[in-house]
């Protein structure tokens, strides 16, 4: 035995010097490299390889790899699936920058219930990738979103912190705002809260402002019925898809993000300074004919120095906006997870106007065994809002900006008392400043937790089971002191009001995957899906306090007899029946089928279920063989598609019932509640439905350096809601019903996108999307009857009106405008009503009086026409670039298309009269006509008592199209290497948001809220920095 | 490193940069204007003046300061905290009992960076030349004449005077009965308190003259009407008093003709009534009738009211308009004043609906013709089995106005119920609804 061992040692160091002496003929090295990707980022289990050989590894955690004992001269390969493969010839330092392989990277789109690659999509579907989408200084998600898909028409309705935000997919011919969807379970519409009170805070984006952006991973957008039918009633508004951050299989992954942004207000329309409000108040005093009642005399005027109070100045400031992500990510084979928290504080530019977030996530992700795996997605969100009173009410219940707007510029801010300076010619007016002392706070709550089980007994079968619920709770509180003119007169003022929603989701979906023959694809997905939801709130408004102290805190204290105490509770159910069928042939032919059965509570027995169908094919021109070869195109697909949604949203037409009306009776000469019939059911009420076709086609050419798609499509509404007038004995004279009339969208999608250029150091890459539709009537019920100037059928967003020929000079007089002096606007008489024989105007046979051409000395509806016709045609372009470690963004989005009356001209010139009780105005009114100023192109003073609303014209109707130059911003990434490779990345950016607006429209803001006493639009200037370690 | 720090430093400067631009001030600072209502102030020892006026610059005010040394005067307005850019003063000072006149008062403005401006106010006497003022008298006052018991009848007069400056004396007259008394009187207000004995009924005008230190007077005028005691019908503390239009006959109203007063205190009602003309006469009665009690005022004392059907006569209004009255039945008195309209009240087009009437059931009239806040329409009163009943409303049923069934009350509402009545009389009815003080009648058009 020893003997043996004995040989066996000595051929072992035999072979090892044979070995050792064909190694040292050979000439090995040992290779040392690492893998990254474009971006720098290191890739994780890469497959490196000698070629020709069975040697290979994989790359670590840092993307790092060590081959010992390389023969010199050897081919070292490495691949990673969704990027190119790349060889290089071995030394002993190697580096490689894989870049992406768009062939093989076919992308995993979400599209409800499950999820399918790209290529086979057949519906029309946009995908955002949230990480190319900029962070800083966005509360929503949807702030984010605007312009980044055609077809999805996103527009700010205000903009205050948190501000409000409408969602539109395709023309928003349904009425319903999106379908949100996270992580597979749809997200509860929140409930508005009113405080009750004469304030209320700006409106507020309730759809996303829940979700910190940094969570989302992608974004997918079903935008025709093909596709959304699976949603089936809820979807007729179109269906986003979001996609949360998951851990992945690796070393903890910890990143955090954070910015500041400074705030400045843009747009700010220009008021009378002091000097000139005293001057121009003068005027028209004169004007009126009311010269002995002015207020100011020369002398005062000559001897007055400044500008007088700036009240925006007074109420304003730099707004501050900061926020900090911090996330954390890992996994193993069985158990991944992602945990983050963000925090997001907007200091608004109102004073004592803030919001501010904090979000919470935790995904878990965790396989039990080969057939069972599990997880949950949780997230907790609290926005806070402080809010300030704004709106367009006038008097005492002005609101702050409007206050600030049109106070009296001559008092200070504060009376030789300390007390709030009063308009000292008309003392209804509440002082600006004074309104900063309401508190008004709103704290919304969402808990959203959803969890899945998915088994998996074979490879092709997946059932997969999904618990979810979101829980909503919004509470707002306010108490207007009595140092504000509305608090005095009541003594103070107090409200709490509170709304719960909450969504209960449980569904089973099983899916049958399978690849026939290498050439039939089939998916087969059919399950069951019941939700829930519930809501409830109540709420109290009361006044006369003993003190403001307490403010609301304490509504016990209130001496007011009769609270207003109000409170409410509903819910309703929905049970559906889900499939879809999903077979492609060849990786050619693409048949999606969805079928969606929902039943509802909102309807009675007979019309409860409504089946909502969808099916779509597409085809892959440029897998065919007579274009395969082709190598200029990348992509071909033509795309067509029909589908169904539904409406049931929160009818409640059904059902009749009985409200306590308050003060509508009088026994014994006093006011008192009673209970009076409120609504009048209709149980033959059934579903809306939208039937949406679509054809499309998706393209790439010269290896998808230039990409999109083009859509078109046409949609219909039909059983429309509506409310129709009864006879006048009824009690009730409304009753909803399923009318008649059919609403008719038809429009185009445009996307595009170009990599401009691509090597090394220098990337740029365009998006260009675009959207074209209208909206139509297209049927009416048959008791319909036009108005004189209205066609019966019609197209959405006309706007009627009379026709304007500048101002009534002096010595003018016009039979059609009886009341109308010189300086009034000259409002056309273009037609008349046609008479018979007794005087009486007659009809078509549509019941439309006919008009005849020609003035007929009266101004009335007969001479209102079509002046313009506001539907958007939004367009986005988006331009990033990089060059090394440099990354920079431009991006604009805007509309072709818009119209939208001056409402700040329209106040303030129609209002002049106001000037002389104290009420500021825009500096355009120097510009009026008066009998000394004949060219003054703004209307005089006699327009106020014309007796024709000037809002009803084209006079202040303006061009409101507008391109505005969203983001602008520029970022460094520093080397790794640079922190000894113990940070992973760290970037620094600057940008700025809302830099400009370029638009004909003369009014705040071509987008948001552009009413007299709007929150003005800000542009914010950020600075940033993302750390990944 | 080195690179990473001007990274850093450079994005911080643009946002110092940004920050910095939108502070700018654009404005360089000048002497702050100065504005005061007056130049000169004539007042006399022991007046209060109100001095007022503005201040105004472009960078804030720090200060604001009157003085006058002689006057005893150094008021200042210490702006530092908000230093605005406009202020208005007003300070109201009591010239002392020892000031001599033609004094100066020193206005002094001085913004936060220093810069001042002064104005010189001078401070002069002011001769009196305002006549005392006294509480009000009604042109004609009742004295009870106690025939049995004391054959006399006492005045109790009591009355307040006032004046600027300072009272003197009252001199009361009443030449009838030859009565001429001095009061002497001092300060600023005073009180006038006369018991005056009359010996036999009649008329005796009276002048009281209130005269001041600087020889200024007040005279007042009444008439004390020396009277027997009036026969009043007994009467109750009724549920509610209805107010009618004495110059209107009350069968040519199907309704509306009684308007109702809400019953405010035992005896005390309130109401309110449209006078269509200058002198418009009313009458109060518990009850749709005017055969049983009936209130207005003694022939002998228009300020009296009283209930004596046949003996009162109407309370006259005397300008046309709205007005609210209110009545005492106990204290004998009432009260009226002209009511303030509401801004938000009904002027758009309005329709009557019904039943009973020629338009058809709960059919529309024609649109009703609008004066000012009051709608009429001819319509015609029908055959018909059931309660008649009416209510008046906008285009759209946007605004209703409704009556309890009585037609007591009138309210506006989106539903309720209607006034229903019945009446013999079939023809032609005008209906007028007033939508200021809302009330509606029906009244028969008789051709």
């Amino acid at each position: 035995m020893k003997t043996i061992h004995l040989y066996v040692r000595h051929l072992g160091l035999v072979l090892s010097l044979l070995l050792m002496t064909v190694s040292l003929a050979a000439q090995t090295i040992q290779v040392k490299g690492v893998v990254k990707d474009k971006s720098g980022e290191t890739v994780i289990g890469a497959s490196v390889q000698v070629k020709g050989t069975a040697s290979g590894t994989i790359t670590d955690l840092d993307g790092n790899f060590v081959l010992p004992d390389v023969k010199k001269g050897s081919v070292i390969v490495v691949s990673y699936i969704g990027f190119v493969t790349q060889e290089k010839e071995a030394s002993s330092t190697m580096e490689f920058i894989l870049s992406e392989d768009s062939e093989m990277l076919d992308e995993v789109v979400v599209v409800g219930y499950g999820t399918q690659k790209k290529s086979s999509i057949s519906g029309s579907v946009a995908s955002v990738k949230a990480d190319e989408l900029p962070t800083a200084a966005s509360a929503s998600v949807g702030a984010m979103l605007r312009g980044r898909a055609a077809g999805m028409n996103i527009t700010s309705t205000s903009a205050n912190p948190g501000g409000s935000m409408s969602i539109a997919i395709r023309g928003g011919l349904s009425g319903q705002a999106p379908l949100i969807v996270v992580d597979g379970v749809p997200q509860v519409s929140s409930k508005t809260v009113m405080a009750g009170t004469a304030y209320s805070g700006g409106e507020k984006e309730n759809s996303l402002i829940n979700l910190n952006p940094n969570d989302i991973e992608t974004i997918d957008i079903l935008k025709d019925a093909s596709a959304a039918a699976i949603y089936g009633s809820d979807a007729s508004g179109g269906v986003i898809l979001i996609t949360t951050k998951r851990g992945k299989t690796g070393k903890p992954d910890i990143s955090y993000s954070g910015s500041v942004a400074f705030q400045y207000m843009k747009d700010v329309p220009k008021f009378l300074n002091a000097r000139d409000f005293m001057i121009e108040q003068n005027k028209v005093f004169d004007e009126l004919g009311r010269g002995d009642e002015k207020r100011y005399t020369d002398e005062q005027i000559a001897n007055f120095v400044g500008d007088g109070t700036d009240w925006m100045d007074e109420v304003t400031r730099v707004g501050i906006v900061q926020e900090h992500n911090l996330s954390l990510s890992a996994g193993t084979e069985q158990t991944k997870y992602l945990f983050s928290l963000s925090y997001y504080d907007h200091q608004g530019i109102a004073k004592n106007n803030s919001m501010n977030r904090i979000t919470g996530r935790l995904n878990v992700d965790q396989t039990i065994n080969r057939m069972l795996k599990a997880g949950i997605s949780a997230t907790f969100s609290q926005v806070k809002y402080h809010d300030v009173p704004l709106g367009n009410g006038k008097q005492d219940n002005s609101a702050l900006i409007y206050s600030a707007m049109t106070f009296i510029p001559t008092v200070s801010v504060y009376d030789e008392e300390g007390n709030y300076s009063n308009n000292p010619i008309r003392d209804i007016y509440p002082n600006p400043v004074s309104l900063l002392d309401i508190t008004d706070q709103t704290t919304s709550r969402d808990l959203f937790v959803s969890g899945y089980l998915e088994f998996k007994p074979i490879e092709e079968l997946t059932f997969r089971g999904t618990v979810g619920f979101d829980m909503k709770d919004v509470q707002a509180d306010q108490y207007i002191p009595t140092t504000t003119k509305k608090g005095f007169s009541m003594n103070g003022q107090g409200s709490k009001q509170n709304a719960k929603t909450q969504m209960n989701l449980v569904n089973l979906i099983g899916t049958y995957a399978k690849t026939f023959g290498g050439r039939h694809d089939l998916n087969v997905m059919a399950g069951v899906e019941y939700k829930k939801s519930s809501w409830e709130g109540m709420g109290i408004v009361t006044s006369q306090f003993p003190y403001d102290g307490a403010l609301m805190n304490n509504l016990g204290i209130s001496e007011q007899e009769k609270p207003t105490i109000s409170s409410n509770k509903g819910a309703n159910e929905m049970a559906s029946f889900i499939s879809r069928l999903n077979y492609t042939f060849d990786s050619k032919y693409i048949l999606t089928v969805n079928l969606r059965v929902d039943g509802s509570s909102n309807f009675s027995k007979e019309h409860q279920w409504g089946v909502f169908p969808g099916v779509s094919a597409a085809w892959r021109l440029n897998e065919e063989s007579w274009l395969k070869n082709v190598r200029w195109l990348s992509n071909l697909k033509l795309r067509a598609g029909v589908g169904q949604t539904g409406n049931a949203g929160n009818l409640t037409g059904i059902n009749s019932y009985y409200t306590v009306s308050q003060g509508a009776f009088a026994p014994n000469g006093t006011l008192a509640n009673g209970i009076a019939f409120s609504k009048l059911g209709n149980e033959n009420l059934k579903w809306e439905t939208l039937t949406d076709y679509n054809i499309g086609v998706d393209f790439g050419f010269f290896n998808n350096r230039l990409s999109g798609s083009v859509d078109l499509f046409q949609r219909f509404r039909k059983d429309v809601i509506l409310t129709r007038s009864l006879m006048s004995y009824h009690e009730i004279n409304t009753i909803d019903y399923n009318s008649a009339e059919v609403y008719r969208s038809r429009g185009v999608d445009l996307e595009l996108h170009s990599v401009n250029f691509d090597t090394k150091d220098f990337g740029w890459t365009t998006d260009v999307n675009f959207s074209f539709y209208r909206n139509h009537t297209t049927e009416r019920d048959p008791e319909f009857i036009p108005e004189v100037y209205q066609d019966y059928v019609e197209e959405w967003g006309n706007i009627y009106g009379y026709r304007t020929d500048g101002l009534i000079q002096m010595d003018q007089k016009y039979t059609h405008l009886p009341s109308s002096n010189a300086g009034s606007i000259l409002y056309q008489d273009l037609y008349g009503y046609k008479l018979d024989g007794n005087g009486n105007r007659m009809r078509d046979s549509e019941g439309r009086y006919i008009r005849l051409e020609g003035a007929d000395g009266v101004l009335d509806a007969a001479d209102m026409v079509v002046l313009a016709n506001s539907t958007p045609i939004p367009f986005s372009i988006n331009n990033t670039f990089r060059w090394r470690n440099w990354d920079a963004n431009i991006y604009l989005y805007g509309s072709l298309n818009g119209w939208k009356v001056n409402d700040l001209k329209l106040q303030s010139i129609y209002g002049i009269e106001d000037i002389t009780y104290g009420v500021n105005a825009l500096e355009e009114v120097k510009n009026r006509w008066s009998p000394a100023n004949p060219n003054g192109t703004m209307p005089g003073v006699a327009e106020a008592s014309s007796g024709v609303n000037p809002g009803s014209s084209d006079f202040f109707l303006e061009k409101a199209w507008y391109l505005r130059l969203d983001n602008v911003s520029i970022g460094y990434t520093f080397p790794s290497k640079w922190f000894k490779n113990r940070i992973r990345s760290v970037r620094l950016y600057a940008s700025g948001r809302n830099l400009a607006v370029f638009t004909p429209y003369q009014g705040m803001d071509p987008e948001t809220d552009n009413g007299i006493g709007a929150y003005p639009n800000q542009a914010s200037f950020a600075i940033g920095l993302d750390v990944k370690f | 490193m080195k690179n990473i720090l001007s990274c850093f430093a450079l994005a911080a400067s643009l946002t110092f940069a940004a920050f910095a631009a939108a502070c700018d001030d654009e404005h360089d600072d000048i002497r702050p204007g100065l504005y005061t209502s007056q130049e000169m102030i004539e007042t006399f020892p022991g007046d209060t003046v109100l001095v007022t006026g503005t201040v105004s610059n472009y960078v804030g005010i720090s200060s604001v300061t009157l003085s006058c040394e002689s006057w005893g005067i150094e008021k200042v307005y210490d702006l530092t905290r908000e230093e605005p850019t406009v202020f208005n003063y007003s300070y109201q000072l009591i010239v002392p009992q020892t000031a001599t006149f033609d004094q100066t008062l020193e206005i002094r403005v001085c913004d936060k960076n220093g810069l001042d401006t002064r104005k010189a106010v001078v401070l002069s006497f002011l001769p009196d030349m305002e006549a005392p003022t006294a509480s009000s008298v009604p042109e004609q006052v009742e004295v009870k004449f106690g025939e049995e018991e004391t054959g006399k009848g006492f005045w109790n007069l009591n009355l307040s005077v006032s004046d600027d400056r300072a009272l003197k004396e009252a001199r009361i007259e009443i030449p009838g009965i030859r009565f001429d008394k001095t009061v002497e009187l001092s300060g600023r207000e005073g009180k006038i308190e006369e018991t005056v004995e009359f010996s036999a009924v009649g008329s005796f005008p009276v002048t009281i003259t209130v005269a001041d230190a600087s020889g200024n007077r007040k005279v007042i005028s009444t008439e004390a009407m020396v009277i027997l005691e009036e026969v009043e019908n007994p009467f109750e503390d009724y549920p509610q008093m209805y107010v009618v239009d004495a110059g209107e006959n009350p069968d040519d109203y199907v309704n509306g003709y009684y308007r109702y007063m809400d019953r405010v205190g035992e005896y005390q009602y309130q109401g309110s009534f449209y006078a269509a003309g200058d002198n418009t006469e009313v009458f109060f009665v518990p009850e749709k009738s005017m055969d049983g009690d009936l209130f207005g005022a003694s022939p002998q004392v228009s300020s009296k009211l009283m209930n004596n059907n046949g003996y009162v006569v109407p309370v006259v209004i005397g300008k046309a308009g709205y007005y609210g009255i209110w009545i005492d039945l106990n204290a004998h008195t009432y009260s009226m004043w002209p009511l303030e309209i509401p801004a938000d009240v009904c002027t758009e087009p309005l329709w009557m609906s019904g039943t009973g009437f020629s338009f058809g059931e709960w059919g529309a009239s024609d649109e009703m013709t609008r004066t000012g806040y009051r709608y009429t329409v001819e319509t015609e009163i029908t055959d018909y089995t059931g309660d008649r009943q009416y209510y008046f409303y906008t285009a759209g049923w946007t605004r209703q106005f409704r009556a309890d069934t009585a037609g007591n009350w009138w309210y506006e509402a989106t539903g309720g119920t209607c006034v229903t009545f019945n009446t013999d009389y079939r023809g032609k009815v005008l209906v007028t609804f007033d939508t200021a003080a809302p009330w509606g009648t029906i009244k028969k058009i008789i051709e």
